[in-house]
């Protein structure tokens, strides 16, 4: 494929998105690299006893999560954090729940070198692949950024389709907006401030169970193809989007770092049903970098 | 946001002159620092109210968190500067009449005066690209008008209607012959064009919900497209561009809750925008989305990026050496070229605006207005003898709050230093000798009400502030021989403080916690221990002590839900029933007034009270009766007043409006000099 054809897709996002991602010079995009970031992708020799890949965890069929409570390692062993939907991740500023990756480049390292991960040295990387650790992760990175979800029933409602979204979703995103407050923190077109907030989700018997970032904070999560990646938070400890919104109906858990723009919410069971249909109208068409 | 944002106290501000007088600011410095500085203003809740509100709580949480900038190191030291930038230093300012092409011979830079704008406020429009015409939204009415600053004359492009008003960001098109500009509606903004010499607006984009609107920005060169500030309904911002033919939106870059200053390149190949609201890095971000490259990163902080006429160039203006101060980078293939280099040290107050074809760069001065400090000789009727004249010289339309020692010898105020923040100082008045002591403890509470109460050994005063790090008004006991300072009570919500001349008690008006219902309370210092002298739930926007600490006077109402009356009461100090002393119809601006002093026998009470656009300071005894005009008007807000121990000066301070200005500063880039 010509890498011209690539660029007219990277500059043409889908509905919704941005013209610009931020790509690093030291890492520039090229259909060569995306396709070997692909394949190392779903590529097994990734994990030290070759039985997962990266898509073990971010799984396309589920919007780049994996449906479970935590992530799963080699040898079955549980992490204490639930992997995240990799969509739209092109447009992040910060990475990993606790923000403690500052590139996409040194997010995607992270689980392959963790032993409760894919448990990978760099050398046996290397030696697996035949490529230095620095292409792998530019290879892998640059896939990622083409993993991107736009176009959804919201995005044509928000370019002026009326119709498309239900009266319901309508309403749904009257309360997003308006009495529920989600775009606080889940605004713009990823649906995330890619902030650092305490919802108090880590606040368990008067204690912090997970520091986060710090005093219990985590990544705001994007919303885009949520009704597709429960469970949730950032220890899927929420299994449905009802539970979310129960949640944030009550105001969080109350610990001493509670984000101060968290409180009850008195929802009623028509709005909630309603900021649900919505949340759902978020699901729309998921690229990624097979061209 | 949170709930205590809507404070029953102070009701929601509707319009963008209640804004600006809350924040004591003319409406153009409230619309600019909600561009610039996300001051949170709402549009759009309810049919039947304004366009724009606020709320109070809101603002004084933003206000609180305007943090000061320390000061940072010079980026380069001052002799390294280029000769050219010294030499145009020195040579500046000339003030001509008109609009004149800049020649290219000329060896001196020029600073010209075009334009006294009024309420023509031409805030963030560039001229266009001859210089002739620029752009303005007008305060009074909010509608959109064009200068033809050749004639002199001002022409109204649109008539408003109801509570529509044109956004203060616009721009004229590449030939002169259109102006873009949002309009606000209820419940909804277009993004419009209009003939610069009249005509009929043709919507170019129509918000597809409530909170929606783009700022038009730039156009390119070929005038098929603008470059737009757009704000989602989410209240986040996007870099985009707009078809001006179909309205199609273009988004490129979202860039989270501020977005400043996009300004196009003149080749169309780059935008130039500050990183945040407020100042930060200056960035350039391709038009086609394919890269973006920091241009200038810290110290400190950069805002109002500028292309030159010929594309080379980025001007900005930044505090990276204290003072707001205007600084160019050379700019090839939309990377910096070089280091930045400083081309005026003295730009404060000024936002430029754009640069015309021929490099002629304009921008605003003087918007903000002038808090300064004034004194009256009164006779024994208290009759002003002479109009008051400036009581401190030093920085001028910066100093806020006289207090006037307990020997009557020295007078203790604050003064908004470039660079530093709110400064405490200390005025011998017999010298004239003015000393710095320290800056104020905490965050600057912006509020030009209240300056510092001496403590009556004279070696100390009360000062309070706000903290960036939690929550509350705290108030503090500065000792001014060792600058330490000491802190005496934290109060959820503050409306109105006065210090007892015996330095016992602390009056306030407040509460003490969120949940608490605002009160007059009485603060014993030593003791700590506070007493409720009455409720005031509706708050209280002044209280001053008598000389002989025995009553309290404050003033209540003027605001709240209904709008009632404005009362001056007096009561015992150790509290009991109260008194009225006068009463009149609601005041405009009940807030952070500040305006009630004794007089030096403690007979009469000294009151500021709105007149139309001015205020007048008052006298009534303070046993009731029949106020009397002390003499004292003023064009802004009188606050605090204050007699002097020997009851022969009046000293007060006050908030001027200082009329806007537009300039033109030609001939001051190197390249253009050195033609």
């Amino acid at each position: 494929m010509k890498s011209w054809v690539l660029l007219s897709l990277v500059l043409r996002p889908p509905l919704g998105l941005d013209l610009y991602m931020p790509i690093p010079e030291s890492n520039p995009l090229t259909p060569a690299k995306i396709a070997l970031g692909r394949r190392l992708f779903f590529d097994k020799r990734l994990s030290r006893d070759g039985t997962l890949s990266c898509a073990s965890c971010h799984d396309p069929k589920l919007a780049f999560s994996d449906g479970r409570k935590v992530a799963r390692g080699i040898n079955g062993q549980e992490g204490t954090r639930n992997a995240p939907a990799i969509i739209n991740r092109g447009y992040g500023r910060t990475f990993l729940w606790d923000g403690r990756a500052k590139s996409l480049e040194q997010q995607v390292l992270e689980p392959i070198l963790n032993p409760k991960e894919l448990g990978m040295t760099e050398a046996l990387v290397e030696s697996r692949t035949h490529l230095k650790i620095g292409e792998v992760t530019g290879a892998l990175a640059s896939y990622v950024r083409t993993i991107r979800s736009g176009n959804s029933p919201f995005d044509r409602y928000a370019a002026g389709h009326q119709r498309a979204l239900s009266e319901l979703e309508k309403a749904g995103l009257a309360v997003f907006r308006g009495k529920a407050r989600c775009t606080t923190c889940h605004a713009g077109p990823n649906f995330t401030d890619e902030q650092f907030h305490n919802t108090g989700i880590a606040w368990r018997d008067g204690a912090l169970v997970d520091s986060g970032s710090g005093e219990g904070k985590f990544k705001v999560p994007t919303l885009r193809e949520v009704a597709r990646t429960a469970p949730y938070m950032h220890d899927g400890s929420l299994k449905t989007l009802e539970d979310v919104v129960d949640y944030y109906d009550r105001g969080g858990n109350a610990n001493p770092y509670l984000d101060e723009d968290l409180h009850p919410l008195n929802l009623t069971s028509e709005e909630k049903s309603a900021l649900i249909r919505f949340l759902r109208s978020l699901s729309g068409n998921v690229r990624q970098g097979k061209l | 946001m949170t709930d205590n944002s809507r404070d029953s106290r102070h009701p929601r501000l509707e319009s963008w002159k209640e804004i600006g007088a809350y924040l004591q600011r003319d409406v153009r410095t409230a619309r600019r620092w909600e561009l610039e500085e996300g001051l949170p203003v709402h549009r759009h809740s309810h049919r039947s109210r304004s366009s724009v509100y606020a709320y109070p709580a809101e603002l004084d949480a933003w206000r609180a968190s305007r943090k000061v900038v320390p000061e940072p190191p010079p980026a380069r030291p001052l002799w390294k500067i280029p000769a050219f930038a010294v030499t145009m230093l020195l040579c500046l300012v000339m003030v001509g009449n008109g609009v004149r092409p800049v020649s290219a011979q000329q060896a001196a830079a020029t600073a010209r005066q075009l334009w006294l704008t009024g309420d023509e406020d031409p805030c963030c429009t560039a001229p266009s690209a001859d210089g002739r015409y620029i752009a303005y939204t007008d305060d009074s009415t909010g509608d959109l008008g064009v200068r033809d600053l050749v004639s002199g004359t001002s022409r109204r492009l649109t008539n408003r209607s109801g509570r529509d008003f044109a956004e203060p960001t616009k721009a004229i098109s590449p030939d002169g012959r259109m102006i873009a500009y949002a309009w606000t509606m209820e419940n909804v903004a277009e993004l419009r064009v209009i003939p610069t010499a009249g005509g009929t607006p043709r919507t170019v984009y129509r918000g597809k919900s409530p909170n929606e609107y783009l700022l038009p920005h730039d156009w390119t060169a070929d005038g098929k497209q603008l470059l737009v500030g757009r704000k989602l309904a989410d209240n986040s911002w996007q870099i985009a561009m707009v078809s001006v033919a179909d309205g199609t939106v273009r988004p490129i870059k979202s860039v989270g809750w501020g977005l400043t200053d996009p300004q196009l390149s003149p080749d169309g190949r780059f935008i130039a925008y500050a990183a945040q609201r407020g100042g930060g890095d200056i960035l350039l971000l391709a038009a086609d989305g394919s890269s973006e490259t920091t241009l200038v990163s810290g110290p400190g902080k950069s805002r109002s990026p500028i292309w030159s006429a010929d594309g080379s160039e980025v001007l900005f203006v930044s505090n990276r050496t204290g003072a707001p101060s205007l600084w160019a980078i050379s700019v090839r293939n939309g990377k910096p070229n070089g280091p930045a280099i400083l081309l005026r040290a003295d730009f404060i107050d000024k936002y430029p605006l754009g640069m015309t074809r021929t490099g002629a760069l304009y921008y605003t001065a003087n918007g903000n207005g002038g808090t300064n400090i004034y004194v009256a000789d009164v006779d024994s009727a208290l009759k002003v003898r002479e109009e008051a004249h400036v009581a401190t010289e030093g920085s001028f339309n910066s100093n806020l709050g006289p207090a006037i020692s307990p020997d009557g010898e020295r007078l203790a105020y604050f003064s908004n230093l470039p660079g530093r923040g709110r400064v405490l100082m200390v005025r011998n008045l017999k010298t004239g000798e003015e000393r710095e002591m320290g800056q104020q403890a905490g965050a600057n509470p912006n509020n030009s009400a209240y300056g510092p109460m001496w403590f009556p050994t004279g070696d100390s005063v009360l000062v309070y502030a706000r903290d960036p790090n939690r929550p509350g008004y705290h108030f503090w006991r500065v000792h001014l021989g060792d600058r330490k300072r000491e802190e005496l009570l934290s109060l959820a919500q503050l409306w109105a403080y006065a210090l007892s001349p015996n330095g016992k008690s602390l009056f306030y008006a407040g509460q003490e916690t969120i949940d608490s219902t605002g009160a007059l309370v009485r603060f014993d210092i030593e003791s700590k221990r506070q007493t409720v002298l009455t409720l005031t739930p509706s708050g209280a926007n002044s209280i001053s002590v008598s000389p002989n600490n025995q009553e309290v006077a404050y003033m209540v109402g003027g605001g709240g839900p209904n709008k009632d009356g404005t009362r001056l009461e007096v009561m015992p100090a150790s509290g009991g029933q109260s008194r009225e002393v006068h009463s009149s119809s609601p005041w405009q601006d009940p807030w952070n007034v500040n305006g009630l002093g004794w007089t030096a026998d403690g007979k009469s009470l000294l009151f500021v009270k709105p007149q139309n656009v001015e205020t007048v300071l008052w006298r009534v005894p303070v046993t009731g009766g029949r106020p009397e005009p002390t003499g004292i008007v003023r064009k802004g807000q009188i606050k605090s007043p204050q007699m002097s121990p020997n009851g022969m000066q009046i000293y007060f301070g006050s908030s001027e409006p200082v009329p806007g200005e537009l300039w033109a500063l030609e001939n001051f880039l190197p390249q253009t000099a050195a033609k």
